[in-house]
C-alpha cells in the first residue's frame, strides 16, 4: 500500500459517516504497513469522522450540499487523510481551543483532530475546502499544544 | 414513598446515552437530562453500552453540566469506558465531571450527600 491512494466519494448527509467510518476501520486493520494499535486506531478513526462531520456541516451552507471526497494516502513515514467538501470552509486559526472550565459546548471536534494528527492544514481552492491530516509513524517533536501520545 | 421511606421522586434517574453519542443522539441526550434535572431530580449518565462518543456528545455532556449546576443539581457519569475515558482526558473534561466506575457507586455518593 505505500505510496498508494485510496479515494472515495460520499454525499455530504451525516448518515453516510459511519460507512466511512468502518471501511476505515477495515483499512487500517489490513493494511500491515501502519504500525498503529487497536488504540490509536480507534482516535484516528474519531478524528477521521471529526473532520467528515464538519465537512457535513459546512457543505449544508450550500444548495445542494453536493459530495465529500476523502482521500487516504499511506507513505513510507505516514498516513495522510485529506476530507473535501464544497461549503466555505473556515479559517483553523479562527477557532480557539475550548478551555473545559467555561464549558464550551464547541470547539472539541477540530481539538480532537489536532492532538491525534501530527500536521493539520485547511486550504480553499476552486474545488472547495480541503482539511489534510497527517499522522507520522515516528512521533515528531514535542510542540506546545500538539498530539498526545 | 417507598417501603424503604425514601421519597422515590429524590432520587437520581439513570439515563443511558445509548450506544453512539452523536448527532442527533446528543441533541436528544440534552432535551432528556434537562427534563430531569428541571423535575429537581440529580441524573446519573449510564456509559455501559456506550461504543462510540463525538465531539456532538461530549458538546451535549458539557450542556448537561452547565443545566445541572444552574439548577443545584449533581451530574455524575459512570461505567465510561476505557477509550471513552481516553477522550474525556484528551479533551481534559475528566477534570470537571464526576465520574464514578459503576452505578451502585454513583448512587451511593448521591445518596450520602443528599
Amino acid at each position: 500500500m505505500i505510496g498508494r491512494e485510496v479515494r472515495i466519494s460520499i454525499p455530504a448527509r451525516n448518515g453516510c459517516i459511519g460507512a466511512v467510518r468502518s471501511f476505515f476501520r477495515v483499512f487500517v486493520d489490513n493494511c500491515p504497513e501502519l504500525p498503529f494499535d487497536g488504540r490509536e486506531a480507534k482516535r484516528l478513526e474519531l478524528a477521521l469522522h471529526e473532520s467528515l462531520a464538519n465537512a457535513v456541516r459546512h457543505a449544508k451552507t450550500r444548495r445542494p450540499a453536493g459530495e465529500i471526497q476523502l482521500e487516504i494516502r499511506v507513505d513510507a513515514d505516514r498516513l495522510t487523510l485529506r476530507v473535501r467538501d464544497e461549503g466555505e470552509g473556515f479559517d483553523l486559526n479562527e477557532v480557539p481551543e475550548p478551555e473545559p472550565e467555561a464549558l464550551p459546548e464547541r470547539g472539541f471536534g477540530l481539538y480532537i483532530i489536532r492532538k491525534t494528527m501530527d500536521l493539520v492544514d485547511a486550504e480553499r481552492n476552486e474545488g472547495g475546502f480541503v482539511l489534510s491530516m497527517t499522522r507520522l509513524f515516528e512521533p515528531a517533536a514535542p510542540l506546545s499544544g500538539g498530539r498526545e501520545t | 414513598m417507598n417501603p424503604e421511606g425514601c421519597d422515590a421522586s429524590s432520587e437520581p434517574v439513570v439515563i443511558s446515552p445509548g450506544s453512539r453519542l452523536i448527532g442527533d443522539r446528543a441533541s436528544g441526550l440534552k432535551n432528556e437530562i434537562r427534563t430531569a434535572l428541571l423535575a429537581g431530580r440529580d441524573v446519573i449518565l449510564d456509559f455501559e453500552e456506550v461504543s462510540f462518543v463525538d465531539s456532538s456528545g461530549l458538546g451535549a455532556l458539557v450542556v448537561a453540566l452547565r443545566s445541572a449546576n444552574q439548577n443545584r443539581r449533581r451530574l455524575t457519569l459512570c461505567t465510561v469506558p476505557e477509550h471513552v475515558l481516553a477522550l474525556l482526558h484528551l479533551t481534559r473534561l475528566h477534570r470537571i465531571f464526576e465520574i464514578q466506575p459503576d452505578l451502585d457507586t454513583a448512587r451511593l455518593l448521591l445518596d450520602a450527600v443528599r
